[in-house]
């Protein structure tokens, strides 16, 4: 891989995690501004969780996605957090395939409540899944930094011979 | 300033656009912190579970309490040959004073006159013969139509996905619930909860 290919790789990484980054803080934004018991009310239409669980979820998952958003953006402990994203994305579309599939007609609480599950909310949710995905591979990968830090050495053996 | 106060004036113009055509389907005190709407269908039988289970919880929990303003808008949807009809007796029977008998007597019977369309028979139950007669007459009135109708377009702007819908207003900000998600006293009343200890 050449040096501009990895450079756009690099750039390409840090724009989409800042961009999913912003997306997980406006899903918190828009639950956290409403009553915790709306988000309650979606997350129990789905009918995976007992009552004691969709309490536990709604109350805590805005806060989870907030900090998962500044996370994100800071590009701070990026391996685990894009790791994590990805699970709860993995989680969020499996439910709604779920409800799609059982033909559940009900909201996706994705921000907040009024979007009913669909395909462009399936769609959507994809979409961050696959670059989270992808920055996820980026993150563990890093072919870039590897050749470089090879490339040092070398230049050091050449210059020290 | 001006602009926050115009736009504070037509937000409150909205909430109560509707008071005028309340009559006997409000519960409460209208003063109260928060106002209920529930936007229901006379023949959904969602609709009948709320009102059997849900709404006398809500009564005696926050409406007698004065903590919560109900008001049952009609919405009769057009998957139900005869949601406009039963909206039609119901609303003629409120005009009389009669709102809440008939909305029981409706819910109550839903099966029955579901089947056969002959709700007025229904509601004729709890009215007297001259009432029963006034009914027939009022069915077609102004003030009926007029009322089902400000309900329909005020269910329309929410927007209402489903009935039953519960509308939420709580400081000039209104909470639709309901409509697709399944609505449980539980997270009713934590809502409500929430919002009073704001």
């Amino acid at each position: 891989m050449t040096y501009s290919q990895n450079r756009v790789l690099r750039i390409t990484t840090v724009v989409l995690r800042v961009l999913v980054g912003g997306v997980f803080l406006a899903a918190a934004y828009a639950k956290l501004k409403d009553p915790w018991a709306l988000f309650a009310m979606s997350i129990d239409s789905y009918g995976i969780l007992p009552l004691r669980w969709v309490e536990f979820a709604a109350r805590t998952l805005p806060w989870f996605e907030a900090v998962l958003g500044v996370v994100l953006i800071a590009g701070i402990f990026k391996r685990i957090a894009t790791g994590t994203g990805t699970l709860l994305m993995l989680v969020f579309i499996g439910a709604m395939a779920w409800a799609k599939l059982h033909g559940k007609q009900i909201d996706c609480g994705c921000f907040g409540p009024g979007e009913a599950i669909g395909i462009w909310s399936i769609l959507r949710d994809g979409s961050i899944g696959a670059a989270l995905l992808f920055i996820t591979v980026m993150s563990f990968w890093q072919p870039g930094k590897k050749k470089a830090a090879g490339a040092a050495v070398d230049t050091e053996r050449a210059y020290s011979v | 300033m001006k602009l926050r106060a115009a736009v504070l004036f037509v937000l409150a113009a909205r909430v109560f656009s509707g008071a005028e055509n309340i009559k006997g389907n409000a519960f409460g005190n209208p003063a109260a912190p928060i106002m209920i709407e529930v936007f229901s269908d006379f023949q959904c039988p969602a609709c009948k579970l709320l009102h059997d289970t849900e709404i006398p919880r809500l009564m005696k929990e926050y409406v007698i309490p004065g903590k919560a303003y109900l008001i049952y808008r009609y919405f009769p949807l057009d998957m139900h040959p005869y949601g406009r009809k039963a909206a039609e007796v119901v609303a003629a029977a409120a005009q009389l004073g009669k709102y809440e008998q008939a909305a029981d007597a409706a819910f109550a019977k839903q099966q029955e006159w579901g089947a056969t369309g002959k709700i007025e028979e229904t509601v004729d139950n709890v009215l007297t013969a001259g009432e029963q007669q006034k009914l027939r007459a009022l069915m077609q009135a102004p003030a009926v139509q007029q009322a089902i109708a400000h309900d329909v377009s005020e269910g329309y702007a929410v927007p209402v996905t489903g009935t039953p819908t519960l509308l939420v207003t709580y400081r000039l900000k209104r909470y639709p619930i309901g409509g697709r998600e399944v609505l449980k006293y539980e997270w009713v009343k934590a809502m409500l909860d929430d919002l009073l200890s704001k």
